[in-house]
């Protein structure tokens, strides 16, 4: 790979294609979807539901192959650390294992020594306050406990850039917050690269650096809002003029999206 | 009581003239005894259960050739798998009569005192040249192993029939002539059918097998008889009924009785093989005309004398091999009714 | 007076019963209308129960459930036993639980001197002869024990039919490939009534009569709803696990034993339950008909020399059998997977 001294994207992804077929069907999930991300930015993606946000999400995890385009992803200096670390929705923490066993996981498949993997375990369910819970199975935890681990989880492994799918959509709302308010408090300590997915336009503003807008059928790039909101954010920000405008404006050019999106839902 | 006894018993009484008189009428309607037996009016149901095998082909006959009919008799033959289930819907006044074979769950049910009387034997054991035999590999004995029965201690013998069947009477009553008994060998329930395969294959060592299995096992070179006619003149099947049809309708039951001995009459020497038996053993028999022409020469006794001494035998056999739920002799008296046989005999005649 | 139970209904409903139990038995209808009799008794009786449940303070409700679960198939027992004493059914074919339970201790004290067997053995001699370094004494105790033949053939048929039945099963369940070619095959093995394939058993063993084929038909019994079972607990494994565990560095076998082997798990159980269940009823039909040892063939036996009481008695040792086993399974299963939710 080519060594510059200028600033490279973290992730540089271009022009990415990626076609299901079964046989008889032909879904097309995203096309020429192309996209830079900064070290140290947290970026969030919008968009209707089927816009192909997950699917370019598990491309750039090697999870999915894509049908074309290319991902560049700058390692980082320790070539021992993964990648990516993904956060799924709550329910993929594994229920066969106990909450340090969970968030171990990574560390334990990276070949991390014991003792050690214990430690750094250990420290995250200090950090997402689940010391009580270290030994229970999941089942044994609320949904927002269960999504802690989850991060918890992928922040223990240490990676390159943190994945997010979707990690609050099934919460209720009061979890949600709260939530919301522990991501930007633990990324505030560390400002690692974040793509996060949301359906979500209120959490994009508020977790987010800049916000993707994707439209659906296929997945293709809309519109890329900053914003500009002072860093560090807490829940107040909600409470401002500012939130509110970029909100609006988001939701005014998802709104045509969406309402297309349903449209060819209602065909089918 | 039959009329014959009435009569007898009289005579004391009453002049000789009129005694001469008597027998003359009585020998009279000896000669044309069919019609001295009424059909019943209306007809009456009999159901009847049976173990399908040759042994009750007095039944198939009097079936087949009408001879309910003519005394008036509904008869419904259902076939059954074994004896127990007869003896359960006996019991329970479904069904009146059953063909069934005399085993440790008759005797079971007798000493129970469930109401049951045997009423006329089934086909009997031949005295002599059964086809059934007790054969051992061949192998056995061209070494010296086996010799005589005695040497069967601790080897594989082959039975058809479970623990207190009528395939264990015969195992024992072969295994007496070497004075072992069944606990001295290795029993092995086996259906006929497997036996020569078996004994082929050395899985076995020896086993008592019927027609044509025997032959078969023989013909091949398999297997040698070691021991022959088992049990000669054995009656171990009969004709069971309930306590219920005896007492609530003898009219039928005689008439029953009646047509199998009528039956038995049409099925002596050469009359077996007639066509219309063939035809009647065929309905009620799984089998074919060759097994018939070539199957066992079993005894339709004319007669039906139902084998007391016979009786006792196959009852020492199945409580001294401890499949009784009782220790002591069960009396034949109580589980035989003869007066059905013996009227009939006085309306056919002895032969 | 909501949700209370209403203390007149439920004082109606007990007269109610007492009527019609007590007009039956004046006017001897029970001879002729016992299933009807019994019927209403019972929708009574789930009545009075209902009625009785909602004035149970809380505190003694989960009490109260399990007295009402107990003490139903003891009515059961004693409705049986009153109509065969007032003589609805027939004792002979029909023989009252107290006699049965006569004839189970009978099975189990009354050694049978002619085959050398009883229902359990004597295993209180077991341990002596096992303690003395005795083998040939350990051999012919267990060879006393109906019940050790049937649940050594059950044990050993279920060890030698799960083993290879979860490998291949999760082999299938991992690859598209031998899926496709095996599946086909699988299924149609598997609606094939085990004990009609017995007699090809008895073909393939040395000793026909033997231990060997009455195992190999439990072990295939078991064998094709292990599998069966296994592929689709592999199969139906939430596919975010997988990529969770991709996605963490997992692959090849340690994405096996860490995320798919605990992920089919719990479906892997529920065939081992139902395969458990199979495997008893397979074998007591085979003991039925095939074999000298056995639960299954005590129960046929005493049928066929007709002692129906202790036919009875081995029906109920063989519920008892079942219940039993499919307890010790669940136990395992909690023992294995402490992570489900008890």
């Amino acid at each position: 790979m080519e060594h510059t001294s200028r600033a490279l994207p973290k992730i540089r992804a271009s022009h990415i294609s990626k076609v299901f077929s079964n046989g008889k069907e032909r879904v097309e999930a995203l096309r020429d979807f192309s996209l830079e991300v900064q070290e140290g930015e947290f970026l969030c993606i919008v968009g209707p539901s089927g816009c192909g946000k997950s699917s370019f999400l598990r491309i750039l995890a090697g999870l999915l192959p894509a049908s074309s385009g290319t991902i560049e992803i700058q390692p980082g200096e320790d070539p021992g650390k993964p990648l990516t670390s993904m956060v799924f929705q709550e329910y993929a923490v594994f229920p066969w294992k106990t909450v340090l066993e969970n968030v171990g996981f990574g560390l334990q498949m990276r070949g991390v020594p014991k003792a050690e993997r214990l430690t750094i375990a250990q420290s995250w369910i200090e950090r997402v306050g689940l010391s009580k819970f270290i030994h229970a199975y999941p089942h044994q935890l609320s949904g927002g406990m269960k999504q802690r681990v989850g991060i918890a989880r992928a922040l223990a492994s240490d990676p390159e850039i943190l994945l997010m799918d979707e990690p609050l959509g099934a919460l209720d709302a009061q979890t949600r917050t709260l939530l919301q308010e522990e991501i930007l408090r633990i990324w505030e300590e560390r400002r690692k690269t974040v793509v996060y997915v949301t359906h979500s336009i209120e959490e994009a503003v508020l977790l987010g650096d800049r916000v993707v807008l994707m439209t659906a059928h296929p997945g293709t790039q809309k519109a890329v809002f900053p914003i500009p909101l002072p860093r560090p954010r807490d829940l107040k920000v909600m409470a401002t003029a500012e939130f509110g405008e970029l909100t609006y404006t988001i939701w005014e050019a998802l709104r045509g999206e969406v309402l297309k999106a349903m449209k060819l839902l209602g065909e089918t | 009581m039959n009329k014959w006894e009435i009569q007898t018993s009289s005579c004391k009484e009453i002049p000789h003239w009129l005694l001469v008189l008597v027998l003359i009428v009585f020998s009279a309607a000896t000669l044309s005894a069919q019609q001295t037996v009424s059909p019943l009016v209306p007809k009456e149901k009999v159901v009847v259960a049976y173990v399908p095998i040759m042994k009750f082909a007095t039944l198939y006959v009097a079936a087949g050739r009408g001879l309910f009919d003519k005394y008036g008799l509904d008869v419904q033959i259902q076939s059954v798998k074994s004896g127990t289930e007869v003896i359960a819907f006996m019991t329970q006044g479904k069904v009146d009569v059953g063909g069934i074979a005399i085993v440790a769950s008759t005797w079971n049910a007798w000493a129970k005192g469930m109401d049951l009387k045997i009423i006329a034997p089934g086909a009997l054991e031949p005295i002599k040249g059964s086809p059934t035999k007790l054969l051992v590999r061949k192998d056995l004995v061209d070494s010296g192993k086996v010799k005589t029965v005695a040497d069967l201690r601790g080897m594989k013998v082959a039975m058809a029939g479970g623990p207190g069947s009528g395939g264990e009477y015969l195992a024992t009553k072969a295994l007496e002539r070497g004075k072992l008994s069944i606990r001295d060998v290795q029993i092995v329930p086996l259906s006929n059918t497997d036996m020569p395969a078996a004994l082929e294959s050395k899985s076995i060592d020896a086993g008592i097998l019927g027609s044509p299995y025997a032959d078969q096992a023989i013909g091949k070179g398999v297997a040698v008889p070691l021991a022959e006619d088992l049990t000669p003149g054995a009656m171990t099947v009969t004709f069971v009924a309930s306590g219920k049809f005896l007492k609530e309708r003898p009219e039928a039951a005689k008439r029953f009785v009646l047509a199998l001995m009528e039956a038995a009459r049409l099925m002596q020497g050469k009359e077996y093989l007639s066509p219309e038996n063939i035809k009647a053993y065929l309905k009620f028999v799984n089998t074919t005309e060759d097994a018939i022409r070539t199957g066992e020469p079993v005894i339709y006794d004319p007669n039906m004398e139902i084998a007391l001494e016979s009786l006792k035998d196959v009852e020492r056999v199945h409580r001294e091999n401890r499949r009784t739920e009782y220790t002591q002799p069960i009396d034949l008296k109580a589980v035989t009714d003869t007066s059905l046989v013996e009227w009939a005999r006085s309306v056919l005649g002895r032969k | 007076m909501n949700g209370k139970g209403n203390p007149k209904l439920l004082s109606l409903l007990t007269l109610l019963f007492a009527l019609w139990n007590g007009c039956l038995t004046l006017f001897h209808g029970w001879t002729a209308f016992w299933w009807l009799g019994l019927g209403v008794d019972f929708l009574l009786i789930v009545g009075i129960a209902e009625l009785i449940g909602k004035r149970i303070p809380p505190l003694y409700a989960p009490l109260y459930r399990r007295s009402l679960s107990v003490s139903f198939p003891l009515l059961l027992f004693l409705a049986w036993e009153l109509l065969v004493r007032g003589g609805v059914l027939s004792p002979d074919w029909f023989p009252p639980p107290s006699r049965i339970v006569q004839a189970l201790w009978e099975l189990i004290t009354k050694f049978d001197e002619f085959s050398k067997t009883s229902l359990l053995g004597r295993p209180w001699l077991l341990l002596g002869a096992a303690w003395g370094n005795r083998p040939e004494t350990v051999k012919e105790l267990l060879a006393e024990s109906h019940l050790y033949a049937t649940l050594m053939r059950v044990f050993v048929g279920f060890f030698l039919g799960a083993t290879p039945g979860i490998l291949l099963g999760m082999v299938m369940g991992v690859s598209p490939t031998i899926r496709t070619m095996i599946d086909a095959t699988l299924s149609a093995f598997y609606v094939l009534p085990k004990i009609a394939i017995f007699p090809i058993m008895m073909l393939i063993f040395p000793d026909p009569f033997g231990e060997g084929p009455k195992i190999a038909v439990v072990a295939i019994s078991v064998f094709f709803l292990v599998t069966i079972n296994t592929m689709v607990g592999v199969r139906d494994i939430e596919p975010v696990y997988l990529e969770a565990g991709r996605n963490y560095g997992a692959s090849g076998f340690r994405l096996f034993y860490h995320v798919i082997l605990p992920g089919a798990l719990p479906v892997v159980f529920a065939g081992l339950r139902i395969a458990l269940g199979t495997a008893l009823i397979v074998i007591i039909a085979v003991e039925f008909v095939r074999a000298k040892t056995g639960v299954g063939f005590l129960t046929f036996y005493y049928w066929e020399i007709l002692s129906p009481e202790k036919m009875y008695a081995g029906l109920v040792v063989v519920m008892v059998l079942g219940v039993l086993l499919t307890a010790g399974l669940k136990k395992v299963e909690q023992w294995v997977m402490p992570w489900r939710k008890p």
